[in-house]
């Protein structure tokens, strides 16, 4: 739990890709939710977070997506979450994450989604 | 006889074919239990369960489905073929509630109501005491129906099935309990780093908000003797019911949460009324808070962490209040460390401060808080020395400034301990003078006596002081000596990077103007000085005399000391 978050935002067609390395935490997530509010004021509507397989995410990361999750739905925007490990995947699902927010297995099949 | 023969063959033919679904059965039950071994998903098993069970027994139509048996509410549901049915849909079987006395009684509905939902065959399962469901089939396609030795079968592979699916939920369980102690682990290795209160509630609620996967989360931490909230923290809340400090959530902590040392947790309705708890579930209903855990940080100090509902539905249970209140007494032992740390960085300012102006046993005292200090901003009255050295410029010229510089430290060292002895303050050096206050900084019962008396001890110390120079320099000095009592402004003055603690008045110039008249070794007082005296000082009264920026003579008074101790 000591690696740099690293966001890098791209655009693929209308969708704003977000990719994510290194650990996401309450202490350093501070960076995506910026950029999720950054990407907000600009009208963005289509937003894809695309973890790299050794990303770690801790309880306070998932908060985070939490929130940014939740606030999609108020601002009407859809978001999708891809490249995740088996193991968050399986955490995300355990939290209810996927309830607010689907999860691919590649960032292909997140995009073909929107 | 050839209508025996036939008839024989007809048996053999009719048994063989038995046989052959006996054995594709068994075979279908084989390959099941094989596959079932493979998922890792509770669904996943349950339509691999389903799908076995329809093929091997021909049947036209299957569903399975899990229910929480205490509420009677199904959680999840599989089914092939009934949405195509035209009769009774299933959803009306399941919302016929008829599957609860199922569970209750574990005796089988009625075959007659089962029949009207288009259900022929069906088996409970259950996979906990609060976890239980059924697999039911429709007609076989084939039109023949059920038999004994069907449902022992399909009993069979009921239970491999819900072996299976204890197992994965177990597997899920632990999983998620090393999610949680890595997350207590996380919030340990994280808040380490963190130094303010505010920072760690924060990190605090993440991780809470995170590991539960709520929406909403508040953290508080408030100073309940002061009745004031310090740190008030969330997330997802409406904005109208957190409104800042003493409204809203702020108030309702303050005048109920925070006398609440439980956790609560909220199921169901909450009496309108507040009674049982005080009003604390209504407090944090009113909010649309689920849950709460109140932390300890201090007997003053408390605190504690506020939970929506989770996104999963589930309700808290007990094991998620064992791990709320390992991570909230996480969060209290860090916020006690960084008060710690914020107390002792503000000791080390303030002992660094004190120590100008005070003794070392003085500032300890202050720094405990065994001694009130006034750091003013106010009026007060106070007593000053002013201490000057006689022909200072005549006595030190041609001397190596190292050496002055040597001499004038042993002097002051000297005489701020002495000032110091007697509860002074040293208000500043003046070039090779001394300005102490008595009465300022910490209070003394009577200032100008304590003036007097440190003056006194100072004139006492000097001869001693002059024989140690003079046999090291061939040096020695005279000291005259004025004190004043009167109201001053005092306190810290300056700017925001350069602040000193000292007094300002007409008292500091008379006191100088005295220590002019005073000739080497006298300690002149005023009359505001010498009325606070007792009759223990001995005192000679001297002709008044004109002291500049004061119109008028002053009442010039001498103290009469022995160079004994008194």
């Amino acid at each position: 739990m000591n690696k740099e978050l690293q966001l890098e935002i791209t655009t693929k067609g209308e969708v704003a890709v977000g990719s994510i390395k290194g650990d996401l935490t309450a202490v350093n997530g501070g960076s995506i939710e910026e950029a999720y509010r950054g990407m907000t004021r600009e009208g963005v509507r289509k937003i894809l977070f695309l973890f790299s397989k050794e990303c770690y995410i801790n309880s306070g990361g998932i908060a985070i997506l939490i929130g940014i999750a939740s606030a999609s739905r108020k601002n009407g925007q859809a978001i999708r979450i891809a490249g995740l490990s088996d193991h968050f995947r399986k955490i995300f699902h355990m939290m209810g994450l996927t309830k607010y927010v689907a999860i691919f297995p590649t960032e292909e099949e997140a995009l073909k989604d929107f | 006889m050839e209508r025996s023969i036939n008839q024989s063959t007809e048996n053999a033919a009719f048994a063989e074919s038995e046989l052959e679904k006996r054995l594709y059965r068994l075979k279908t039950l084989f390959d099941a239990s094989q596959e079932l071994g493979g998922f890792r998903d509770a669904r996943d098993i349950l339509d691999n369960l389903l799908l076995n069970a329809i093929g091997g027994f021909g049947a036209a139509k299957g569903f399975v489905f899990l229910a929480d048996s205490q509420a009677g509410e199904v959680k999840t549901i599989l089914h092939r073929g009934f949405d195509e049915d035209p009769g009774p849909r299933l959803g009306d079987f399941l919302s016929a509630g008829k599957f609860k006395g199922f569970f209750d009684t574990g005796s089988p509905p009625d075959p007659l109501l089962l029949s009207s939902f288009g259900v022929f065959l069906l088996k409970p399962l259950s996979v906990s005491e609060e976890v239980k469901g059924a697999i039911g089939l429709g007609e076989r396609i084939t039109g023949e129906p059920y038999t004994d030795e069907d449902m022992e079968l399909l009993g069979t592979l009921a239970s491999h099935g819900e072996s299976r699916v204890r197992n994965v939920r177990l597997l899920q369980q632990l999983e998620k309990r090393v999610f949680h102690l890595r997350t207590l682990y996380d919030l340990s290795q994280e808040v380490v780093f963190l130094k303010e209160p505010r920072e760690i509630l924060r990190a605090l609620l993440m991780t809470v908000m995170g590991t539960f996967g709520t929406v909403s989360g508040v953290s508080v931490l408030a100073d309940v003797a002061k009745g004031k909230i310090e740190v008030l923290e969330w997330r997802g809340m409406g904005e109208t019911s957190m409104s800042g400090e003493g409204a809203g959530f702020g108030r309702d902590y303050l005048e109920v949460l925070g006398g609440v040392s439980r956790p609560i947790f909220l199921a169901g309705a909450v009496d309108p009324a507040g009674n049982g708890d005080g009003g604390a579930s209504r407090s944090l209903a009113s909010v649309g808070l689920n849950a709460w855990i109140p932390f300890r940080v201090s007997e003053s100090l408390r605190g504690g962490i506020g939970l929506g509902e989770k996104l999963s539905g589930e309700p808290y249970a007990v094991d998620d209040g064992e791990l709320l209140a390992t991570l909230a007494a996480q969060g209290a032992v860090a916020i006690q460390n960084a008060k710690l740390l914020e107390r002792m960085k503000r000791e080390e300012v303030a002992r660094v401060n004190f120590s100008r102006y005070l003794s070392p046993q003085i500032v300890e005292k202050i720094v405990r808080h065994d001694v009130e200090v006034n750091l003013g901003g106010d009026r007060k009255v106070v007593t000053i020395l002013f201490s000057d050295i006689r022909n200072f410029t005549t006595i030190t010229e041609n001397r190596p400034p190292g050496q002055l510089v040597h001499i004038l430290n042993e002097y002051f060292t000297v005489m701020a301990q002495i000032i110091f002895e007697h509860q002074g303050s040293l208000d500043k050096y003046i070039g090779d003078a001394i300005v102490a206050v008595f009465g300022s900084l910490v209070p003394v019962e009577n200032p100008a006596k304590n003036a007097v008396a440190a003056a006194v001890a100072m004139m006492r110390r000097l001869p001693e002081l002059n024989r140690h120079w003079e046999t090291r320099y061939a040096f020695y000095m005279n000291i005259g000596i004025g004190v004043n009592t009167g109201e001053v402004f005092l306190g810290n003055i300056g700017s925001p990077e350069r602040m000193e603690f000292t007094v300002i008045g007409d008292v500091v110039n008379v006191a100088s103007r005295f220590s002019g008249l005073a000739k080497p070794g006298q300690v002149l007082v005023t009359k505001e000085t010498r009325g606070l005296l007792g009759p223990d000082v001995r005192i000679r009264a001297h002709p008044p005399a004109s002291v500049k920026g004061k119109t008028g003579k002053l009442e010039v008074f001498e103290i009469v000391y022995t160079q004994a101790a008194m």
